[in-house]
């Protein structure tokens, strides 16, 4: 008996359920208001004008202008990274051959970078100087060390550069901050100034092995 | 329709065609035979007014996305209508939001809106039922408890009540949209006005403990009883 007034009961809610479900659909016939119609009408218009000769490319083809560009700077970066292995290989070799027993001095170590070398090498021929018998023919070895000097303005891109090949006493070079023995500082080596297109000298480069020079007497 | 110019596809496939060329008028004819129902079920899905609106445009922009793109989206003809791929849309838009938000839905935007109680009192007229102010204020407490129950059902619980009762789609349709077999959205159906019914009924015995007996006013029509009450 229960049961069966339980299941009555049941059955009268769940079409309680249904009427008030279908009083609530007809209440709940709103809109969307106006202005959205317009605002989608605004846009599609505008998204039309906007790619109208062509269909809108997606994903990566959208990029497809930039593909230059990323070449561009893939090549330069390429180009500064060989750059920069070439000189770290010349320091590397620099090192080497330097003085190993010899410090820098305090004021050289800032100075100890690469200059591009000489494109056109001017020799000058210094009246008072001459050369020694083996120092007659170039060395065969292209190491050099160079050193940018203090007063040099490495701002001023002059575009080319002249190098003039001078002799100098050790203890210049020395004081230069350049790695030679010092227990021989009298005599004199031939060193590469670069001079730039202003007349400025940007560095000295001694190559290696040390060219002798005699001075006159 | 307001607004478009004549643009009345036999088809649904034909209507995809004139989509893929970027037909404007088109674009908004689709939108005029189908945002009330799109508009409706987001109502409905999130209790929110604003929130459906916003997704109805989310939905369209969708929609013409795929037109810049020259292609009418996904819709493919032989396997659904229209209605029921933007509804899909809607669906995956509503969970999408319900995710996001992840609150409380606030139901004050339907229920206490002006139109909320408009519609009501437009209702009750054209029903031709002679409504006491104790009466109107009953049911509208029943249908406000009705639709915060119906809020929280559980989303699949939830489709299939705003799909086939509230928006009166067949099973069938109902099945296509929520992508299941239609016993699965009968079964749906049968076990949602189980647990409203069940809800309901605790709604009301709980109100029995701690009603206030409203004083009845004879005589007072009502708009004016809303009036009372909105104050």
């Amino acid at each position: 008996m229960s049961e069966q007034h339980s299941k009555r009961i049941e059955s009268e809610q769940l079409s309680r359920v249904d009427s008030l479900l279908g009083l609530l659909k007809d209440v709940s016939q709103q809109d969307a208001s106006p202005a959205l119609r317009e605002r989608l009408a605004m846009l599609a218009s505008q998204r039309f004008k906007e790619d109208a000769p062509r269909p809108r490319a997606t994903g990566w083809k959208e990029l497809a202008w930039l593909k230059p560009a990323f070449a561009g700077i893939f090549l330069v970066a390429a180009g500064l990274a060989a750059v920069l292995v070439v000189n770290s290989r010349q320091h590397g070799g620099a090192q080497i051959h330097g003085t190993a027993n010899l410090s820098y001095p305090a004021t050289s170590q800032h100075m100890r970078s690469q200059v591009t070398p000489a494109s056109q090498p001017v020799h000058a021929k210094h009246p008072r100087l001459r050369r020694a018998r083996h120092a007659s023919a170039k060395p065969a070895s292209t190491r050099e060390l160079t050193m940018r000097l203090p007063y040099s303005n490495g701002v001023i891109e002059t575009g080319t550069y002249t190098t003039i090949r001078v002799s100098m006493s050790q203890s210049e070079l020395l004081s230069l901050g350049f790695p030679i023995n010092r227990t021989v500082q009298d005599r004199c080596i031939v060193a590469e100034l670069t001079l730039g297109d202003d007349g400025l000298p940007r560095a000295i480069s001694v190559p290696l092995p040390l060219e002798v020079m005699k001075e006159k007497k | 329709m307001a607004g478009s110019k004549k643009v009345d596809p036999s088809s649904d496939a034909e209507l995809a065609e004139r989509l893929r060329q970027r037909d404007e008028d088109s674009f908004l004819y689709l939108y005029d035979l189908h945002r009330s129902t799109v508009f409706r079920f987001l109502m409905h899905m999130t209790g929110s007014v604003i929130t459906a609106e916003e997704l109805t445009q989310e939905v369209f922009v969708v929609i013409l996305d795929a037109m810049c793109a020259g292609s009418a989206g996904q819709f493919d003809p032989q396997k659904g209508t229209w209605e029921g791929y933007l509804l899909g849309i809607a669906r995956n838009l509503a969970r999408a939001e319900r995710r996001r938000a992840h609150r409380v839905v606030s139901l004050d935007n339907i229920l206490e809106s002006p139109e909320w109680n408009q519609q009501l009192e437009d209702f009750c007229t054209q029903a031709g039922h002679v409504w006491d102010v104790s009466a109107f204020l009953a049911a509208r407490s029943e249908l406000r408890a009705l639709y915060r129950t119906i809020l929280e059902l559980p989303g699949r619980y939830r489709e299939a009540v705003v799909l086939c009762s509230l928006q009166e789609k067949s099973y069938r349709d109902a099945a296509i949209i929520l992508q299941c077999s239609e016993g699965t959205v009968a079964s749906r159906m049968n076990r949602a006005k189980a647990i409203l019914a069940a809800k309901l009924r605790r709604t009301a015995s709980s109100k029995l403990n701690t009603s206030t007996v409203l004083p009845r006013k004879e005589g007072t029509d009502v708009r004016t009883a809303l009036e009372t009450n909105r104050k």
